[in-house]
């Protein structure tokens, strides 16, 4: 039985291994101009849309940006020049990626620091509960547990 | 005549609200049990009243009534009937009215189902929550808000809604839905606070309002689901959620909803993490009011958001009052939340509620962020910058990553400590279904670690479920689906379903413009289409032109594209072929040229989209399975209540 | 529950609602609302290439009218303000029928609609077809209508979103005049 459990765990991880190793290799990033400029059209926002992204959004100023993006990736700009014309027209926030440099960042950093944070506290937690004294339950507390065993 | 009585009623509905208030206020004052059945008539009041408003703008939608305001710039006579009833929640005004309603609706069943506890204090304090809510909504409605304002010269025809808002009949459900789960989280907050302010903080009350939070999250799910469909068939994008700041308003009160739903767990079986359920209780409503603010007062601007408002002010007012409440007492009664008995190890059943939770925290936490940064950045430095969907999606997926794996593993463990051999043995299952759900995925062409990772662990999630419910099943007979376990893991087995389809559509989409004339093909993905014929017909004041198209296999499908004289550019109607494998998702990008048959047409490949809407719905059956033996144990139910104050 | 651990909890609740009500007071006090004169990068800089083949046939280059006053109004013909005020472009036109020059181009509009948009509202001044739209990219157009005014020596001045009229164009025209004046 543990010998059958342990050749079944095996075989799990040599198929979850190459199925993961497989999606990394297959996985490649935007290569034919056409391929740049979708990615760089979907991760831009319509200025007047409200959110949408000018891929999607079918108003005038939409259609504009994405006539342009593609001139301009024909010309051979790089998207980086593209995205900068782009919010010099129209304003910073037609990019959809908040910047990653000036007070633009905190949205990028706080979150992972309250990730880590949360971690740290819950580690912490744990070995303060692994250690300290045992807090015995009420009786209110087991009462109640015991209720809701009876019903369940 | 209408107005007059539209407004009659909102006076009654705001009269009653004082009324309950007023009385319930005194009866706890008085100490004297008798005297609290009195709030029950007014609560009755308030009903009447609100039914009678919402009834009097039917009746002025319905009959096309616009000497009132509302009428005449939300309707036409050409809407049909089905639009003009749901009108009532297609504007600012009427949408408070919608609220209004709901939230009659819950104090109404509330104390129908408490009327006999109607002298506990507990649930006293409860109502006299609630009523605060009703009396804060009916003021609204009453003054700045009012949706019986008249014209003193009514036009012959009103201006109609957004064409967007009247085009698709899931505009009548899924703003009520939603509704019903944002409104229905009044109920366990009020009872938080009543918990707060009695001082009677044991498990009690939880057991008594499980099923209303359970009704709440799944109205909320179903809403959100129901919106994301909507505009998933009527935007013409292919897109069935922007990280709009509107869609994350509904989205937050859900995540800390679910959260909540799950550890609430944890201390009725354990009597653990009481500040922590409060807290989630109190944020899951104060973001309700929060996102209300967001959409109604003009400070974001959204495809969703309601016309620039005055209630700016007074949301916000009501958002804060909520917080300080909620924040002084949650430290006024720290010292009577001390949690009994501690988490043994991280590997149990409540270890990866813990687990789950802070997941959920952090999830909600960058949704929350994201949504205001822009708003946080402009008011330091005046810098304009948009946080939109790369952001989101980056952030939020290994975060979505780790819940799945969480989500998999909880139901695998058991409570206090599960050692390793137990757990190897439960979980080579559920592995085995995830790994083989990874290795289809890859030979089907999925790519990139994220995508192919979730979609494994998915696989994992459901086989986790599955042996939970046949286990269920097999102890309990069809019983074993029932109640939170099974309702749970049932909801569970949507979640990833809808995951599924979530992660392969996003990452696994494919799409193509043409420039097609009749008899014309292209084919994008595999997929042919080829452009039949173009039809350009006026329906009334609006030209309407349509493509049919040819999907080779799927059959024909025509996707249209409308010129509203009174409205700017032209609006795409969109036409999908859907399967279980993918959908394709056509639309007309442009209006062709009069006389011209040249139409651009955009087709996206979408797979496993369906998947998605599918999930939403057995998520919904899943919170229904967990409804139903709750209905069963009402008598026990409400002896908690009663044999806790005897404590 | 410790003597330590309620110290917690309180200073978490009064941090937490000290950063919320921060957050409800910063979004109190934000204002927002402008004018219908906006602010555009392109003010102060030389006016975008503008140049091309006009509906009657002639060639156009924006370059060649900058010694007088150059009005450029980025338009649609389904778009209702564009209709409202047309009649001040005509009535600006004349105005400045020596020193001025207003040009029209669509946005968001094919070529066909526009033609009949001007036979029906008449104005005779240069109607240009932006191809690939580069020209509203150039100028930062967000929703027709936009208008654009160049003074003398081709450097862009004011910015209009929305319906203008000729008096408020002339403000403009009539206060760097006298500055200029003056200096």
């Amino acid at each position: 039985m543990r010998r059958y459990q342990r050749i079944s765990w095996l075989l799990i991880l040599i198929i979850v291994a190459g199925a993961l190793v497989a999606s990394v290799v297959t996985d490649d990033g935007p290569a034919t101009q056409g391929e740049r400029a979708y990615e760089i059209k979907s991760t831009m926002l319509c200025p007047v849309c409200d959110g949408q992204n000018v891929l999607e959004s079918n108003a005038p100023v939409a259609a504009a940006i994405r006539a342009q993006v593609d001139d301009l990736v024909a010309e051979g700009r790089s998207d980086d020049e593209i995205r900068a014309w782009m919010a010099r027209q129209y304003g910073s926030d037609v990019n959809a990626n908040p910047p990653r440099s000036g007070v633009g960042a905190l949205v990028w950093i706080l979150p992972v620091l309250a990730g880590v944070m949360a971690a740290g506290l819950l580690i912490l937690a744990f070995g303060r509960w692994r250690s300290g004294r045992e807090i015995e339950p009420s009786e209110e507390d087991i009462r109640i547990v015991q209720t809701l065993r009876e019903k369940n | 005549m209408t107005a007059l009585l539209g407004t009659l009623g909102v006076g009654i509905a705001l009269v009653g609200a004082i009324g309950a208030l007023t009385s319930l206020i005194l009866a706890l004052a008085s100490h004297r049990s008798d005297r609290h059945s009195r709030a029950l008539f007014w609560i009755a009041v308030m009903v009447s009243g609100c039914v009678v408003a919402v009834v009097a703008m039917e009746i002025a939608l319905l009959t096309n009534n616009f000497s009132l305001t509302y009428v005449a710039s939300n309707s036409t006579e050409s809407t049909p009937v089905l639009y003009k009833f749901a009108t009532l929640w297609g504007a600012l005004e009427g949408s408070l009215l919608l609220w209004g309603f709901v939230l009659c609706i819950y104090v109404g069943a509330v104390s129908l189902s408490f009327r006999r506890q109607i002298s506990d204090r507990l649930v006293a304090w409860a109502l006299l929550t609630m009523l605060v809510v009703c009396v804060f909504f009916f003021g609204l409605l009453a003054g700045p808000a009012d949706p019986f304002g008249t014209l003193s010269s009514p036009p012959v025809d009103g201006d109609g809604l957004n064409p967007l808002l009247r085009n698709h009949p899931l505009m009548a459900i899924h703003p009520v839905m939603l509704y019903f789960g944002y409104v229905g989280f009044t109920v366990p907050f009020s009872f938080a606070i009543a918990a707060l302010v009695t001082g009677r903080l044991g498990e009690g009350w939880l057991l008594s309002i499980r099923i209303w939070t359970l009704i709440a999250w799944g109205s909320l799910s179903v809403g959100i689901l129901l919106g994301a469909w909507w505009s998933y068939e009527v935007l013409g994008w292919g897109g069935y959620w922007a990280w709009d700041p509107v869609e994350n308003a509904s989205f937050l009160p859900w995540l800390t909803g679910t959260a909540f739903i799950h550890s609430v767990i944890v201390q009725e079986r354990r009597g653990m993490l009481r500040v922590w359920n409060l807290s989630l209780l109190l944020a899951t409503f104060a973001l309700t009011i929060f996102g209300t603010f967001l959409t109604r007062s003009g400070v974001i601007e959204s495809v969703h958001e309601f016309s620039a408002s005055s209630l700016g002010p007074l949301l916000l007012g009501f958002f804060a009052a909520i917080l300080v409440v909620s924040v002084a007492l949650i430290g006024w009664r720290g010292d009577e939340l001390r949690s009994p008995g501690s988490i043994d190890s991280p590997l149990s059943r409540e270890g990866s509620f813990l687990a789950n939770n802070l997941l959920f925290a952090l999830f909600a936490f960058v949704v929350l962020l994201g949504t205001v940064f822009p708003l946080i950045v402009e008011s330091i430095n005046g810098d304009r910058l948009a946080v939109g969907r790369p952001y989101f999606d980056r952030m939020l997926l290994p975060i979505g990553i780790a819940l799945l794996l969480a989500m998999g593993l909880a139901p695998l463990l058991t409570w206090r400590s599960t050692s390793r051999q137990v757990l190897a043995q439960r979980a080579l299952g559920p592995a085995a279904c995830g790994a083989a759900v990874m290795g289809v995925a890859v030979v089907m062409g999925a790519e990139g670690l994220g995508p192919v990772l979730g979609i494994g662990l998915g696989g994992f999630v459901i086989g986790a479920a599955l042996r939970h419910l046949v286990l269920a099943c097999r102890r309990n007979g069809w019983r074993g689906l029932t109640g939170r376990s099974g309702g749970g893991m049932v909801a569970h087995v949507g979640v990833s379903l809808l995951a599924f389809g979530f992660i392969a559509s996003t990452a696994f989409s494919e799409e193509g413009e043409f420039h097609l004339r009749p008899g014309d093909t292209g084919s994008v993905a595999g997929h042919q289409i080829t452009f039949v014929e173009l039809t350009d017909t006026m329906d009334g004041p609006n030209r309407v032109v349509r493509a049919l198209i040819d999907v080779k296999g799927r059959g024909g499908y025509s996707p249209a594209i409308t010129q509203y004289p009174t409205f700017g550019r032209p609006i795409s109607t969109p036409s999908v072929a859907t399967s279980f494998v993918d959908d394709v998702y056509l639309s007309l990008i442009a209006i062709p040229e009069e006389g011209s048959d040249l139409v651009v047409i955009r087709v996206l490949i979408e797979p496993l989209v369906g998947w998605i809407w599918v999930g939403g719905l057995v998520i919904g059956i899943g919170t229904l399975l967990a409804v139903i033996p709750l209905k069963d144990a009402r008598g026990s139910r409400r002896e908690d209540v009663v044999s806790e104050k005897a404590l | 529950m410790t003597h330590w651990s309620l110290r917690i909890v309180r200073i978490f609740s009064a941090v937490a609602g000290l950063v919320l009500l921060s957050f409800v007071l910063l979004l109190a006090t934000r204002d927002g609302g402008n004018g219908s004169q906006s602010k555009s990068p392109l003010i102060g800089e030389l006016v975008p290439q503008v140049e091309g083949v006009r509906f009657d046939g002639q060639s156009f280059d924006v370059d060649d009218v900058t010694s007088g006053w150059v009005l450029i109004n980025f338009f649609a013909s389904w778009c209702v303000p564009c209709v409202r005020e047309h009649p001040e472009l005509v009535e600006w036109n004349r105005r400045h029928r020596l020193d001025g020059v207003v040009i029209s181009v669509p946005f968001g509009d094919t070529e066909k609609d526009a033609r009949a948009f001007f036979v029906e509202h008449g104005g005779n001044w240069p109607v240009l077809i932006d191809n690939e739209s580069a020209w509203a990219v150039a100028f930062g157009v967000l929703r027709p209508p936009e208008s654009f005014l160049v003074a003398p020596g081709g450097v862009v001045v004011a910015k209009w979103q929305g319906q203008i009229t000729a008096d408020e164009v002339d403000r403009v025209v009539v206060d760097l005049q006298e500055r200029n004046a003056v200096s």
